[in-house]
Order: structure tokens, then sequence, then C-alpha cells
């Protein structure tokens, strides 16, 4: 029974790994990660006052930090989407967009807390006329942070896949 | 080209770009401590030509001025916000009361 178990369960790691490593996944995940930066900085590097307006908004951050910050993230967007698209540098950038996707997350829900957010800034800087559900930016972010894992454990993935391989054969 | 070349060509595109972003922001923020405050200090005088105004010291962007406020709008007062937007009543260019509404 246990031997079957384990039998299964390296079925399972081993279908996952080959998922994870498959080319066809870790273009798309390029695609949508690299696409999805990149769009969102075009906005914001158009208005950056505008974009830092809605940054100071959230009062997390000090305001002349978050001026900076407001600033400076869509050029940070930028290259690390266009270096993902490109595919230099995938892992890290992968990771450092993972890792801005979490603080997105956290400055969301955080903003969440003293009401409604009218414009979460996260594409467009004008005002939406409807309140963005915080359930679906939470969502859409962890599709987004999924991607992100998807290319930053890539490589990981990789060599525990051939470990593995080389563990049976 | 070689890849030496490359990549330094790349850093200093990035840090081109950074440098740009940074002069941008250090002016943005040393603008932003000219705006009027809006909310804390009653009807204020505002110019019609107005970007950015302060409400309870945040920076909020205008985002239209009207002279007459619906209804339905009348819960909107700042800090209030209605679907993004919220108002205060400024005092226009003719020393008419007019209401401005700004993000939030």
């Amino acid at each position: 029974m246990d031997v079957m178990l384990i039998i299964k369960a390296n079925e399972m790691k081993e279908k996952f790994l080959f998922f994870f490593n498959h080319k066809l996944v870790q273009f798309s995940a390029r695609l949508i990660l690299g696409g999805v930066f990149i769009y969102a900085s075009i906005d914001k590097i158009a208005y950056p006052k505008e974009f830092a307006a809605i940054v100071v908004k959230y009062q997390i951050l000090p305001e002349k930090l978050a001026i900076y910050f407001a600033f400076l993230l869509p050029w940070v967007e930028l290259f690390l989407g266009i270096f993902v698209i490109l595919g230099f540098l995938v892992r890290e950038s992968a990771i450092s967009l993972s890792f801005l996707v979490l603080v997105f997350m956290i400055a969301i829900l955080i903003r969440s807390l003293a009401g409604p957010i009218g414009n979460c800034g996260c594409f467009s800087i004008t005002p939406s006329g409807t309140s963005q559900s915080i359930a679906f930016l939470i969502f859409r972010d962890v599709l987004f942070l999924l991607c992100g894992l998807i290319l930053a454990l890539s490589n990981k993935a990789k060599k525990l896949h051939e470990s593995f391989l080389s563990q049976i054969y | 080209m070689s890849k030496k070349i490359k990549y330094i060509a790349l850093f200093c595109l990035v840090s081109s770009a950074f440098l740009y972003a940074a002069i941008a922001a250090n002016s943005f923020a040393n603008e932003s401590s000219r705006y009027i405050e809006v909310c804390a200090n009653g009807i204020v005088y505002v110019p019609p030509n107005t970007k950015f105004v302060k409400c309870y010291g945040v920076i909020r962007k205008v985002i239209r001025f009207s002279d007459v406020l619906t209804e339905s709008m009348e819960d909107c007062k700042c800090p209030k916000c209605c679907y993004g937007e919220c108002y205060v009543p400024v005092i226009s260019e003719m020393g008419e009361i007019r209401i401005m509404w700004m993000s939030c």
C-alpha cells in the first residue's frame, strides 16, 4: 500500500515537474508576465504625476518616498517585462516581478482596510468609475504570481527533475 | 558587438531611465509642497488650471470643476469617496463658489 502511494506520488511529482519545465508553459508564462508588466508600465510612464497621486493615496509610504517609488516603479516594470519576454535574465527578472506582485497584493490589502479602492493604479491611471473588487484584484495578482513562480523556479525545477530522473534510472 | 559592450549599453540605458525618473520625481516632490490644501482650511481659492491639490495633506488629482451639484452626488463630499471621486466647494476666479471634483 505504502509502496503504491510512493509510486503514485513520484508519478505526480514527475508530471508536475514536466509541466513546469515544458517549453510551451515557460513561453506562455514569459509572454503573460512580461506583457502584463510592459502594458502596466505604459500609462504610468506617460502620466507619472497622476500615478504618484495614486501611490500617495495608499498612505503606506511617506509622501516623498511614495513619489520616488511611483516615478521609478514603471521603469522597473518596463525593463523587467522586456527582459522576461526577450529571455534575458529571465529567472532573476521573474523573481523581482513576483516580489513586486507580492508587494502590490499587500498594498491592496492594506488599502482595502481603509475603505473601497477607487482606482488601484494597477494598469490605468484614469479613474475607473467603479470600485474594483479586492477579491478580483487579489485573484489577478495570484495568477501573475503563479506565472512568476513558474519562471523563477524553472531552473530549480529542472535540476529537481534531473535529480529525480537520475534516482529512478 | 561583444557581450561586454552590450551589457555596458544596457546598463547605460537602464541607468539613464532611472536618472530621468529620479530627477522628475525630485521636481514633483518639491512642487507637491506648494499644492493648495482644499479640505482642511474651509473654502479656498483654486485657480481654474490647477491639476493637483492636497486634501488633508494627501496629493489628489483634480478631475473637473462643475457649477452644480446633483442631489445624488451630495454625499460624495471629501473625505467620503464615490466611485473614485469626491468633491469640495472652492472659490473660482470670479469669486463664485464652484464644485471641484478630485480623485480619492
